[in-house]
């Protein structure tokens, strides 16, 4: 009897675990395949290629266009974020450390940030932005990236360093270390895989941006991959070009799953450490 | 080591300066040259005919049909994704903290929509969902044209925001529900409560602040949707939304005095659902994290 | 080894709080000497200035006649053991232990030898590539200890070591310290909340209340010649009982009775004082058997209200009812014993284990009025410090 109801729920978790997995990976399976159809085997409605061949991502590395899209891409994300953390790992540190007045207003304010419309300011940094030079360069992006992962960055970091014990500091200071020493030695490898989380989220958002790509940007010079794709025309005006965008989708996609994949625990943390402690 | 009250209080500012100045200036400046820009007639393509108007371009927006349709596909789709995802993330939050077998497997798989980038997932869905390359039709048997008709492209905007957004949502609740003692819930179970009266009375009760913070963030998030919907119908077959609206003005008409009334209302519609929020569940939010330490 | 002097070391804030107010001593080359008193005492301010975590806002601290105020901790070789053990997470008991040693740049050979040295010595051989996570609260505990001894330092500090760790293992614990100074013979510095602490471990003990050392001394001076209401109440467990206590005369009228006081007592008394409070350990109460009551023993019937059987001893709690003249007088705040409101005063007595009696029972006990303390009501200053040493009978 028991041994049964044990046996049914045990079956319950398997089935329904199989169909979250089921669930999250569909769509990228579907891209997948989608992208290695060959162009006769696009309409047949089928989930799986039939005939699987690697033609769309030949022609992709052969496009320019792409190439230039994605190292615009990954310097510009890189980039906002190496600059957008930096900073927000100062802010983190003065609001967990230290004691000054105006902490909450720039908590709340960024938290205000956190939550602004971005199609609000386009107007405004396109006008400002031709205006400054801006416009269709890399720092142009940059800029916004930076600003809009700020509030992100500086909440998950103030969640981490909260829970860094940094008192470790005093017993590295009595163990004979200079102020350099403790914090190289004892805070700097605590508070790493914080930052390192943040960095990840940080990165993530850059590299999903649609608007301000679009809006901020007109050619090849600062285009990012988001964009690029859903700018992609065919070789004619009639025929969309679904593998090629296919396989852009699966190329522009797998840095971010590989991170997933290699850094779960990580990103779990750092989604939930701000939003539910602070 | 010590450092005086002073000195303190200018490294923590000293510290602080950067961010705060980069928010400054690429948020809070634009948004009042928002709305400077909006009062005026100013269109790129005619920038000689710059003139001051006062209210006249808000007067135009919201006499407009446009903007009125536009706010209610943009409640229509926030609506339908935000409780969708709840119900969806509470369920999923659950299976990842209940579940005994393949619980790492579950919670990395179901980062992957988290990590894919809109736009891909907006491709991903309108693919399979359209009539020629898709295969949903043929799975259901079905000739739809899917996002050549309103209602059904509203279908596969909410569902493909679902798909995207439910993870985050049922992290953030996996988050809260982890947070619950668990003696509480073997209390309730001692008390007599099956497993359902322990979930509605015990549960989601203590869950009700990261309920709150959740559904607060993906409502401001819905509110400003453009990729999916850019992506999937560019705004057509009466699916445009707000952000639509704005973008299509500004940067595709070149209407800068328009596009910035757009752009002001937007900003003023978020702010409404912010302070609607933190009015009608502040309190119960306050009160809450006052047990907190 | 080293000898340190506090001289008139003082510590405020910049908000205006004063946690230390003009605290002197020495601390004896070698020496094992603690600083006791409840949370907020300022104890452990006191330590972080001696070893240089914290700047002293006036006074000096000399180790070894060298003034140390302006030296960063790095520079004053002391090493310390925090009430959290501050074992750094990311490093292996191996490298926790090495730490210092590999900051102070010595040769790894050495420094493999010390670390082995060390660790045979708190039986951490086999712990030693594990992380902290993976240890238990003693462990911790030893692996910290480990770090400090491996610099051999001029001075061990101890902030609170024992306090996260269970009652028995905090037993076992107390003596393996004490075993290890006395083998090191390096002075040391422990600071405890814990007066059981401080009674059997310390060679000398520093009780602090409010910012200022109460009194100094080894343990039996302190217990025995408590200077104050404080240091009376804080050192022994249960607490002294304390009793509003009435002059008249050379008469002392105590709640449970009245005795002539001893000639060598009313000689420290001042002449026009009248009004005292009155300490009584518990264990100067015995049983009265057999009606022989000696001079200066004062007895009485107590009904009790609770008994604490622990096998070696008897605690007997009984109350006693306050004199209304008494009552006129405010009764200090902090001490422990309070006056309830039905004008009743709880008191313990300590008994022989071996007395068979049970709840709401009357029993006859004996007080050795010769041992009371007798304390200024308003100073809480003891009258009684300078009289000589209980008998020995009674230790």
């Amino acid at each position: 009897m028991k041994n049964r109801q044990a046996r049914r729920e045990r079956f319950f978790w398997y089935g329904s675990g199989l169909m979250a997995v089921f669930y999250a990976l569909l769509p990228i399976i579907w891209i997948i395949s989608l992208s290695l159809k060959s162009t006769a085997d696009l309409n047949d409605r089928r989930f799986f290629p039939v005939n699987m061949n690697f033609d769309n991502y030949r022609s992709l590395f052969a496009d320019t266009q792409f190439l230039a899209a994605l190292w615009n891409s990954l310097g510009i994300a890189l980039i906002a974020t190496l600059l957008s953390v930096t900073l927000a790992m100062f802010t983190a540190y003065a609001l967990v450390r230290l004691e000054f007045p105006g902490k909450r207003a720039i908590l709340g304010g960024a938290l205000a940030i956190a939550m602004f419309p971005p199609v609000s300011i386009i107007g405004p940094l396109f006008n400002l932005w031709r205006y400054l030079g801006l416009f269709d360069t890399w720092a142009g992006l940059i800029l916004p990236y930076m600003t809009f992962t700020l509030p992100l960055g500086i909440w998950t970091l103030s969640a981490f360093f909260r829970e860094i014990p940094w008192d470790l500091d005093k017993a590295a200071r009595v163990d004979g270390a200079s102020s350099m020493q403790a914090f190289r030695y004892v805070i700097a490898p605590l508070a790493a895989p914080g930052v390192f989380t943040a960095a990840i989220l940080v990165f993530i958002f850059a590299w999903n941006d649609f608007l301000f790509a679009t809006a901020l940007t007109s050619t090849n010079a600062a285009r990012t991959v988001p964009a690029a794709i859903a700018f992609f025309t065919g070789s004619s005006q009639f025929e969309q070009p679904t593998g090629s965008i296919a396989a852009a989708s699966v190329i522009v996609t797998a840095p971010l799953l590989i991170i997933v994949l290699l850094f779960q625990r990580r990103i779990v943390a750092g989604l939930t450490a701000g939003a539910v402690k602070g | 080591m010590n450092p005086g009250g002073r000195d303190e209080r200018r490294l923590g500012w000293l510290l602080c300066a950067p961010a705060v100045v980069a928010m400054l200036v690429v948020t809070a400046y634009p948004i009042l040259y928002a709305i400077w820009l909006s009062l005026f007639r100013y269109d790129l393509r005619f920038p000689d005919h710059r003139e001051f108007i006062g209210l006249a371009n808000y007067a135009s927006v919201l006499t407009s049909e446009v903007w009125w349709q536009a706010l209610v596909n943009t409640l229509i789709i926030t609506a339908g994704s935000v409780v969708f995802e709840l119900v969806f993330g509470i369920a999923l939050a659950l299976l990842m903290h209940l579940t005994t077998v393949g619980r790492r497997i579950v919670r990395t798989a179901v980062l992957v929509p988290y990590a894919t980038i809109t736009v891909v997932a907006a491709l991903a869905w309108k693919f399979a969902f359209d009539p020629t390359t898709g295969f949903i039709n043929g799975l259901l048997g079905l000739e739809n044209a899917w996002l050549t008709e309103r209602w059904s492209a509203f279908f596969v905007i909410i569902f493909t925001e679902i798909w995207k957004t439910t993870p985050f949502m049922a992290l953030l609740l996996l988050a809260g529900l982890t947070l619950i003692p668990e003696d509480l819930v073997r209390a309730a179970r001692v008390d007599g409560a099956s497993t359902w009266q322990r979930f509605w009375r015990i549960i989601l009760p203590l869950m009700k602040p990261t309920v709150l913070v959740a559904l607060l963030f993906r409502t401001l998030d819905a509110f400003r949707i453009f990729d999916t919907v850019y992506v999937q119908t560019r705004g057509a077959q009466d699916t445009e939304t707000v952000s639509i609206v704005g973008y299509n003005t500004l940067i595709v008409r070149l209407n800068l005095g328009l596009g910035s009334a757009v752009s002001v209302l937007i900003f003023c519609g978020v702010l409404l659902i912010a302070f609607l929020f933190i009015k009608g569940f502040g309190a119960s939010l306050h009160e809450q994290r006052e047990d907190r330490p | 080894m080293a000898e340190i002097i506090l001289d008139r070391v003082s510590k405020h804030f910049p908000d205006g709080t004063v946690t230390l107010q003009e605290v002197s001593f020495t601390i004896r080359n070698g020496e094992f000497f603690i600083l006791v008193g409840p949370s907020g005492c300022g104890k452990s301010t006191l330590l972080n200035l001696i070893v240089g975590l914290e700047a002293v806002s006036a006074g000096e601290i000399r180790v070894d006649g060298r003034t140390v105020n302006k030296l960063d901790p790095k520079d004053r070789n002391m090493a310390m053991v925090f009430q959290s053990y501050a074992l750094y997470p990311h490093m292996s008991v191996r490298e926790n232990i090495a730490f210092p040693l590999r900051l102070a740049k010595v040769s790894n050979a050495e420094i493999a030898r010390r670390v082995d040295e060390a660790a045979a010595i708190l039986e951490l051989t086999p712990l030693l590539e594990r992380k902290p996570a993976s240890l238990s609260g003693g462990q911790r505990q030893r692996v910290a200890m480990g770090r400090a001894i491996v610099r051999e330092p001029e001075v061990f500090l101890l902030d609170e070591p024992l306090s996260n760790l269970d009652a028995r293992l905090r037993v076992q614990m107390r003596i393996e310290i004490a075993r290890l100074q006395k083998r090191l013979g390096t002075t040391l510095i422990y600071v405890t909340h814990d007066q059981t602490e401080a009674m059997t471990m310390g060679d000398r003990v520093a009780v602090m209340n409010r910012g200022k050392v109460q009194q100094i001394g080894t343990p039996r001076e302190l217990y025995y010649h408590p200077a104050n209401l404080f240091v009376a109440g804080f050192m022994g467990s249960p607490g002294m009982n304390f009793l509003p206590a009435l002059i008249d005369g050379t008469r002392l009228i105590l709640p449970i009775g009245e005795t002539e006081l001893a000639e060598e007592m009313l000689r420290h008394l001042p002449a026009d004082c009248t009004e005292l409070i009155a300490g009584i350990r518990p264990e100067y109460f015995r049983p009265l058997e057999a009606d022989n009551i000696s001079r200066g023993e004062l007895a009485f019937d107590a009904f009790i209200d609770v008994l604490e059987w622990s096998g070696a001893e008897l605690y007997v709690y009984f109350d006693v009812k306050v004199p209304v003249k008494s009552l006129a007088i405010p009764w200090p705040d902090d001490l422990c014993g309070k006056i309830r409101e039905n004008n009743t005063l709880p008191l313990v007595a300590r008994l022989p284990s071996s007395v068979f009696i049970s709840k709401g029972d009357k029993i006859s006990l004996l007080l050795d009025t010769c041992k009371i303390h007798l304390f200024a009501y308003k100073t809480g200053k003891s009258y009684t410090r300078k009289l000589p040493l209980a008998p020995a009978g009674n230790e």
